[in-house]
């Protein structure tokens, strides 16, 4: 770098009015300084430009709306105080940005999609040994590069078992949000607005696709970070982190063995995820049924065993409605 | 254009970055023919950046093309200085009045789209030293004041101040002067003729 007096002294500048609240006896300083020498306003703006540039930086970070659990962080100084931590600011601390490799365009890597209907579900093995397993109504693209593994997620829901090779990190993109691994386990679900992220296995990174697309490895990025058994949300609004027992890790990955597995879940959000699988959907017609509680292993695919299972046992009637609605209501 | 007298200084900085600094490392890399020592360039280039912002408003108006004006200052401010200089080196005297400024073109690889731009922030961020690139990024990504960072990493206010300044320039180095291509930045039409070439095949 430059040793440049000037530079030092407008790079002092900038510091010290950087700070809370300068006096007005500072800034006339400060004015004198800069109008002294035309070379001083020179560097004193090539620095202001800089820094001002690096507010852009802003847009490399997912906004977190809850403080991520510091626990779960990589890299974070063990001696760092917890308290008064300003939202969102416990994902970065001790860690923050690592480097970011350049991109070595080889001979283009080839890319390859893969896809289910409603109700479908997939296991593809790829060219790396990572097991990519897609459940219903997914599509998926994949492309396996020289430096890089990279997977876009455009629809539906998919598991990854990541085959370690630090040298090729594995990133998953969907909209807005990427998961960083190089080898690990976990679970990707597109929502409407949004991803629902889960890691069975390991850690993995969640960042902005710019980012983590040309990540290096696993060192630590300014990415919040999931390990094993958490589960988190990316939206608009930022990202809301869960810590789930493991029991209910494995009811969420069910899917993989073709069920949906339940533990006292809402009868609405368990129509939601049969509605996933099937082209006939249920429609709760009245508010109570929605709150009914739900347990025990289903076969999404089969629709009827689990209708005669509520009309039977939940009293709830269910009424055809055309050929692809089945109304749900209380039998009373 | 016209500078100072009309824009802000949240403008006139975004326009630096975009239009003015994006070029510093070519310009580096012109002025590095007729100057052996960096302290050179660096005084060039700074006292390039000093003729550019003193320009009153009439003249700066009348800039059509600041690439152009960019580096013909610099070659002036260059020619200048290798007559005041005590040892001239006649071959750089020689080269920079041959040297047509009108031959050096701005590349393509000088203007960024947006996502180079961030990959670009994302490999200067970090680059820099570990306590820096911690300071640096509690205060810009996460919007913490000096004070707060300070209380944060158990350090003095003043040691953070030092590291902002240190930071300030390094980033600038990395971001402009030095600048390096930023990941995925290959024109995306080599991309295509290799693929075009493959497809031959």
């Amino acid at each position: 770098m430059s040793d440049n007096e000037i530079e030092i002294r407008a790079s002092e500048w900038l510091a010290r009015l950087d700070r809370d609240d300068p006096s007005a006896a500072l800034l006339a300083e400060f004015n004198r300084w800069k109008d002294a020498d035309v070379r001083h306003m020179a560097a004193y703006a090539r620095l202001a430009a800089t820094w001002q540039a690096l507010d852009r930086a802003q847009a490399l970070h997912p906004v977190t709306s809850e403080p991520v659990q510091n626990d779960h962080l990589i890299g974070r100084r063990r001696s760092m105080p917890s308290r008064r931590v300003p939202k969102g600011l416990s994902v970065a601390a001790g860690l923050i940005i690592a480097a970011v490799a350049v991109w070595i365009l080889r001979a283009s890597p080839t890319t390859e999609v893969y896809g289910t209907t409603k109700g479908g579900f997939q296991v593809v093995v790829l060219k790396d040994h990572s097991v990519v397993e897609l459940n219903t109504d997914t599509t998926l693209r994949v492309e396996l590069g020289p430096t890089m593994r990279k997977i876009q997620l455009l629809r539906g829901e998919a598991n990854f078992k990541v085959a370690h090779d630090a040298a090729r990190p594995f990133v998953v993109s969907t909209g807005q949000t990427a998961v960083l691994a190089v080898g690990t386990q976990f679970n990707v679900r597109k929502l409407d607005s949004g991803v629902e992220i889960t890691v069975e296995e390991g850690r993995v990174l969640v960042g902005a696709p710019e980012v983590l697309e040309h990540a290096k490895d696993m060192r630590p990025l300014a990415s919040p970070v999931l390990v094993a058994g958490q589960t988190a949300v990316a939206d608009t609004g930022g990202l809301t982190l869960n810590t789930l027992p493991e029991a209910a890790i494995s009811r969420r990955v069910a899917w993989q063995n073709q069920m949906l597995a339940f533990d006292g879940d809402r009868l609405s959000d368990v129509v939601a995820q049969f509605n996933r699988y099937n082209d006939r959907q249920l429609i709760i017609v009245e508010p109570a049924v929605a709150e009914l509680r739900i347990g025990g292993f289903f076969k999404p695919t089969n629709l009827d065993a689990f209708v005669s299972i509520l009309e039977s046992d939940f009293g709830v009637r269910a009424k055809m409605d055309g050929s692809d609605r089945l109304l749900l209501s209380s039998a009373e | 254009m016209c500078l100072d007298s009309c824009m802000n200084e949240t403008e006139l900085n975004a326009w630096l970055a975009k239009e003015i600094l994006v070029h510093e490392r070519a310009l580096r890399g012109y002025l590095a023919r007729f100057f052996k020592n960096e302290s050179d360039v660096d005084d060039v280039v700074q006292e390039t950046y000093a003729r550019l912002l003193g320009l009153n408003e009439a003249a700066s108006r009348a800039v059509r093309n600041w690439h152009a004006f960019l580096f013909t200052s610099a070659r002036n401010v260059a020619l200048d200085r290798l007559r005041k200089s005590r040892v001239v080196s006649l071959d750089a005297m020689a080269e920079i009045e041959t040297l047509n400024v009108a031959d050096q073109q701005p590349s393509a690889d000088d203007a960024l789209n947006a996502r180079q731009e961030l990959a670009l922030l994302a490999e200067t961020i970090a680059g820099l030293p570990e306590r820096c690139r911690e300071v640096l990024t509690l205060r810009k990504l996460y919007g913490l004041s000096q004070r707060a960072i300070a209380e944060r990493l158990s350090i003095s206010e003043s040691t953070v101040e030092k590291h902002v300044a240190y930071g300030v320039r390094l980033c600038a180095d990395r971001m402009f002067a030095q600048r390096r291509e930023p990941a995925n930045s290959r024109p995306a039409v080599s991309a295509i003729s290799r693929k075009e070439h493959s497809d031959e095949r």
